[in-house]
């Protein structure tokens, strides 16, 4: 996705990425894991809390219209270890977001993958291997 | 004249740590502490291993279930063996599921109370084993969780309050440490699904380094008041010796997060 395009919203029912667990705490009963989604938005807010972070971001429709959004992510404690701070994100940031929707048809989504629309990626989000290294 | 006085004073002060070193080392142990030491070390952080365990269950949630096996190794096929007790409170909870937010669960860990055991492997958190003398300490990232195991020959605590993370007391047969766990609530969960357990749970735990870098805990749950049989499964840790404990605090978004349960809540 290039920078500067209008913002987008993509649905692609049945379409699985690699889908990353949202542990403990939440579970993922909330997710619609049959179908993905991603958002092109501005980050108001990046909540690095536990149990799980916290992206809030605005998306702005082809009329110009702007919605609030927020996209659920793995705790902070298994974000850091995979390279993330709770600097990673910025307000205004510019960023697509990639996961699953929520059932009820709020504006609320997973964060199974972050990307800066100028190409650059956010740290991967993945477990831990299984590796000692 | 001088010179002998200041000799021999220097050469008892020096010589009292060693008498009583001496004299120390003759009584007999204090009860609670023994100096032994244990015949094989697993201290450091561990990680539960993603897929190569029983552990792993669904796409979505890698090592988040327990996979339970028969006497002979098998994986139990069918609803577990519960007792007409262990089915009246399979019935009463609430657990997550298609139509099921955790909001509207009344599952004990997403109210962040301690997770018991041996639901405590389930989460995907570190946890790392301390040996120091007469006890090993677990310490699990997960809700701050600890355990205790006793290694100095002690028995279980008599007229206990029931706990929910149980008490542990452990010996070593080889390199195996063999923990044995009584005196628990019958409040937790043994995993996702709301199964039961009662106050009469006895938890073994065989626990073993399979090699430099893998730890496997060889379970065997023995609860006659809520299951018909005892139930074997299994959980392999990894060694991540890069890595420490970091604080997870359960309740530390709750305000927030509230709310986002709330709003994304499933509608019936």
């Amino acid at each position: 996705m290039k920078p500067g395009l209008p913002a987008c919203f993509f649905l692609a029912v049945g379409l699985m990425v690699v889908s990353l667990p949202l542990s403990a705490h939440h579970g993922a009963a909330e997710y619609d894991n049959t179908k993905t989604i991603s958002l092109q938005g501005t980050v108001t807010a990046l909540q690095y809390l536990n149990p799980h972070a916290l992206i809030l971001f605005t998306v702005k429709d082809d009329k110009g219209q702007t919605a609030d959004w927020t996209a659920e992510l793995q705790s902070p404690n298994l974000l850091s270890r995979r390279g993330w701070s709770r600097s990673t994100l910025k307000p205004g940031d510019q960023v697509v977001i990639t996961g699953h929707p929520v059932k009820n048809g709020v504006k609320a989504m997973t964060g199974q993958k972050v990307v800066f629309t100028d190409g650059r990626e956010t740290p991967n989000m993945g477990l831990p291997s299984d590796s000692s290294k | 004249m001088r010179t002998r006085i200041v000799f021999w004073v220097c050469a008892s002060v020096l010589l009292v740590p060693f008498l009583l070193h001496a004299q120390a080392s003759q009584t007999p142990k204090a009860k609670g502490r023994t100096d032994d030491r244990p015949p094989a070390d697993f201290t450091g952080v561990w990680y539960p291993s993603s897929g190569s365990t029983l552990g792993a269950a669904t796409p979505d949630n890698p090592g988040q279930q327990f996979v339970w096996l028969d006497s002979e190794g098998k994986p139990l096929k069918g609803p577990l063996p519960l007792t007409a007790w262990g089915q009246e409170r399979l019935k009463a909870n609430h657990p997550t599921g298609p139509n099921t937010s955790a909001i509207d669960s009344d599952d004990p860990d997403f109210q962040c109370f301690p997770s018991g055991v041996p639901r405590i492997y389930l989460f995907l958190y570190p946890m790392e084993l301390i040996h120091t003398p007469g006890r090993v300490l677990m310490l699990f990232e997960y809700g701050h969780n600890i355990r205790q195991i006793f290694t100095d020959g002690r028995g279980h605590m008599q007229d206990a309050e029931p706990s929910w993370m149980g008490d542990s007391i452990g010996h070593w047969e080889g390199d195996t440490l063999v923990v044995d766990t009584t005196g628990f609530n019958d409040k937790t969960w043994l995993g996702y699904g709301g199964q039961p357990h009662s106050d009469a749970l006895h938890v073994t735990e065989r626990i073993r380094r399979i090699d430099h870098d893998s730890l496997m805990i060889d379970i065997t749950l023995d609860d006659p008041k809520a299951y018909a049989m005892p139930l074997h499964t299994q959980k392999k840790y990894i060694l991540k010796p890069d890595w420490n404990l970091m604080e997870f605090v359960c309740e530390d978004n709750s305000l927030n997060f509230l709310e986002f349960e709330k709003k994304t809540r499933i509608q019936k």
